[in-house]
């Protein structure tokens, strides 16, 4: 995980940190709501966070950051409101793929996204922490558990995962 | 520990890595506007602090002025200060007559004017009243029918024995010696109001059935009277409220009776 933490002789740059790492958050959070407006929101809203709390304004404040703006993305997309939302909309398109291939991908991303809703919320945030390729050790840093556990534990994230997706969906193909 | 592929689930992998193609190329969230919002954010956060720091000291700054003066103790000549709180939020009224219990009325029902004595049986203040004034108002005021006098209980919380002394006294008055407990708690008051032994001070002028049932009765009377002081907004005991065709005028201090003579007599001319 390639997080810009700006430290300078032990003060925090908070105005550089924010520059060098909101594109990042957004997308993180853009990945799990689907909604690139509502993701901006969501990501001032994770930096706001970090300002109000100083004491995670050091070496770490990369990866708590992260942590914040998945949980903000994981609470907006259990808001019952927020997910019919999707279900009315559409993705937006790529062109690469014909008009079928990108309705069965949004379809695809829109089950994703229910199947992250409905888990226990430590074990999706360590599926999008695990996507966004975060080290075990920034893992556990982030979500505060022991480092020897990380890997456990994302074992039975990618299980409960997998058994929601077929109890909701049925066997992947 | 870096040993990733214990807890590998490509599918599962694919299914995360699969959000990250919706559009992604196409869109740039744009920092710079989003940290002018944060800036303002920050600034409306620190206003607002400051706001309240500066309302919360202000108000720190009241309350403190406000305990300091109230008063701690009652040895003043001139009276003893009500609670500033109890002065709060008042709306002047009157009480019917039939709410008042008849032993608490001296004098004629007829007379022009009724003057409320409210006071507080450890207020030194209001014992000089009753040695001092109280006889001549009784003398060229009450007996001669221009004036009479409702008796009002106005314990302080400053005194730790003078709501159980009203009680006691109201206690003689529905057993007919309500002037003699009055008088001899005023007489005493610097004896009992150090050992809280009320009893002890009216044994000679109240019978002892009536003293003994005091403890278990509970008198709504005192509570009534500490209502309509409120309503008058009494600041202190003794206050005497003048009650005049239909008006009430709080009087405190109590002015001497040379004063207080004059000015009835204005009122009555």
């Amino acid at each position: 995980m390639n997080a810009a933490v700006e430290i300078s002789a032990g003060r925090f740059d908070f105005d550089t940190f924010f520059q060098a790492n909101y594109g990042r958050i957004a997308h993180a959070i853009a990945r799990i709501v689907g909604d690139h407006a509502r993701a901006e929101d969501l990501a001032a809203e994770a930096f706001w966070k970090l300002w109000r709390t100083p004491k995670a304004q050091g070496e770490n404040a990369g990866g708590w950051v992260y942590t914040a703006a998945i949980r903000l993305g994981l609470n907006e997309l259990r808001g019952s409101a927020r997910r019919r939302k999707y279900e009315a909309e559409a993705g937006p398109a790529i062109a690469a793929r014909t008009p079928e291939q990108e309705r069965a991908a949004a379809e695809q991303r829109e089950h994703v996204r229910r199947i992250l809703a409905k888990l226990d919320a430590r074990d999706a945030e360590l599926l999008l922490l695990r996507g966004a390729d975060f080290s075990y050790a920034e893992i556990a840093g982030a979500l505060d558990i022991n480092p020897a556990s990380v890997g456990t534990l994302l074992s039975r994230a990618q299980q409960a995962f997998r058994k929601e997706y077929v109890r909701n969906y049925g066997e992947p193909g | 520990m870096e040993n990733r592929d214990n807890a590998r689930d490509p599918w599962v992998e694919a299914q995360i890595a699969a959000l990250d193609s919706e559009g992604e190329g196409q869109w740039k969230p744009n920092a710079g506007a989003a940290l002018v919002r944060h800036g303002a954010r920050v600034r409306r956060e620190r206003f607002l602090r400051r706001s309240l720091w500066s309302l919360a000291s202000a108000a720190a700054i009241v309350i403190a002025v406000l305990i300091l003066q109230a008063p701690t103790a009652c040895a003043t000549p001139r009276g003893c200060a009500v609670h500033w709180w109890n002065a709060l939020f008042t709306i002047s009224a009157s009480q019917p007559d039939s709410e008042i219990p008849a032993y608490k009325i001296i004098g004629r029902r007829d007379a022009p004017v009724t003057i409320e004595v409210f006071t507080d049986y450890e207020c030194p203040a209001c014992a000089a009243l009753y040695r001092d004034t109280m006889p001549q108002l009784m003398r060229d005021f009450v007996d001669t029918g221009k004036v009479r006098i409702i008796h009002r209980d106005f314990p302080l919380n400053i005194h730790a024995y003078s709501n159980l002394a009203a009680r006691y006294a109201n206690a003689a008055g529905e057993a007919g010696y309500y002037q003699a407990a009055v008088n001899r708690l005023f007489e005493t008051q610097a004896q009992w109001s150090k050992t809280g032994d009320i009893a002890a001070a009216l044994a000679d002028v109240v019978p002892t059935a009536v003293l003994q049932s005091v403890a278990a009765d509970r008198d709504r009377t005192v509570a009534n009277d500490v209502a309509q002081g409120r309503r008058d907004q009494l600041s202190q005991t003794p206050t005497l409220v003048i009650v005049w065709k239909g008006s009430r005028q709080p009087v405190a201090p109590v002015p001497d009776y040379e004063r207080l003579k004059a000015y009835l007599n204005e009122v009555l001319r």
